[in-house]
């Protein structure tokens, strides 16, 4: 049986910063594994992008409690990177599957879900309209900072 | 480079058990995930509920969940602290067990102790719950025993049936 959920890279936050960015990731794989293990300096959504485009390349949705004993959804379409988390102070866990991530013949699908408890479960899809394969991801937050001991690691799946 | 989703213990029950412990887990490893493939004897029109518990600390805990129902709708709330997921009762089709995963991040660190959780639980005929939860626990103690526990729906309690499993894998980030 091959080896499979290898880590290719982890990154522990040592100064808080607007992004992280996980580069050189290798094609030889069939699936990543996001694990976001993350804290904000403010309330926010926590985004990534793929091999630096910031094009309004992305779009996702999402469906989440919306506080009151319900559960709501929403969507953004043609946005410039895909929604996958929502952060606070308090530590936040996600996980993402990105499929096919190598490939070069299709778009981009990402499934993620996680939440920071108890204020906020949350799960989101979303796609990358490109076929490129993803050699690099950034995580971004739009108006605080990424907390320092945030730890972000990036998982290759093999299928064969 | 070896791969990290390395089992660390598994258990199948061979008959009824109000409990199943994990101890003495190593510290080896970043994450820990938990897979269940359970059933209960709880009295229940299809799903109760059960818990989870570290290092046999009985406080600390927080959640919210967000699940669909058999009626087709769809609710949050935030009274399962301790939630380990939906699991059928005497009202499911019987032999058919929950599929659970619970997502256990960063379990030997100093810092409080985040959880996730994917779980479904169906009536083959019928209905079916689905649920993701997110929880924490606020505990700087690493996480060396795990217990699951506390089926319950509503006031009536119940245990794990026979042939359910329970699989504890550790995670390296290195």
């Amino acid at each position: 049986m091959p080896a499979t959920y290898e880590p290719i890279a982890t990154t522990t936050v040592s100064t808080a910063s607007a992004s992280v960015t996980m580069s050189s990731i290798p094609s030889t794989y069939t699936d990543l594994i996001v694990v976001a293990y993350a804290t904000d300096s403010t309330s926010e959504g926590m985004g990534m992008y793929f091999n630096g485009d910031t094009g309004s390349n992305y779009s996702f949705m999402y469906f989440y409690d919306n506080g009151s004993g319900g559960v709501a959804t929403g969507q953004n379409l043609n946005t410039t990177r895909i929604n996958f988390s929502n952060l606070s102070s308090t530590i936040s866990l996600y996980k993402a599957h990105i499929l096919n991530y190598s490939n070069t013949t299709t778009f981009k699908t990402v499934f993620s879900n996680g939440g920071l408890a108890p204020e906020y479960v949350i799960a989101y899809s979303g796609n990358w309209r490109s076929t490129a394969a993803i050699n690099s991801i950034t995580f971004n937050v739009s108006s605080g900072t990424i907390g320092v001991g945030s730890i972000f690691t990036i998982y290759g799946i093999k299928a064969a | 480079m070896a791969s990290t989703y390395i089992l660390i213990a598994k258990t199948t029950l061979t008959t009824s058990q109000s409990s199943v412990t994990f101890s003495s887990i190593p510290q080896t490893y970043t994450d820990l995930i938990l897979h269940q493939s359970a059933m209960s004897n709880v009295s229940t029109s299809l799903a109760g509920n059960y818990n989870i518990e570290f290092n046999g600390v009985t406080t600390g805990y927080s959640g919210r969940r967000i699940y669909a129902d058999p009626s087709g709708g769809a609710a949050s709330d935030t009274g399962t602290p301790k939630w380990a997921g939906f699991i059928p009762g005497t009202g499911a089709t019987q032999n058919v067990p929950n599929s659970c995963t619970l997502y256990i991040g960063n379990y030997t660190s100093s810092n409080y102790k985040p959880w996730k959780l994917d779980v479904v639980v169906e009536n083959q005929t019928s209905s079916a719950y689905e649920g993701l939860g997110t929880n924490l626990w606020s505990n700087t103690a690493a996480i060396t025993s795990i217990v699951l526990k506390d089926i319950s729906s509503g006031a009536n309690t119940g245990s794990f049936l026979a042939n359910s499993t329970f699989t504890l894998y550790g995670i390296k980030n290195s």
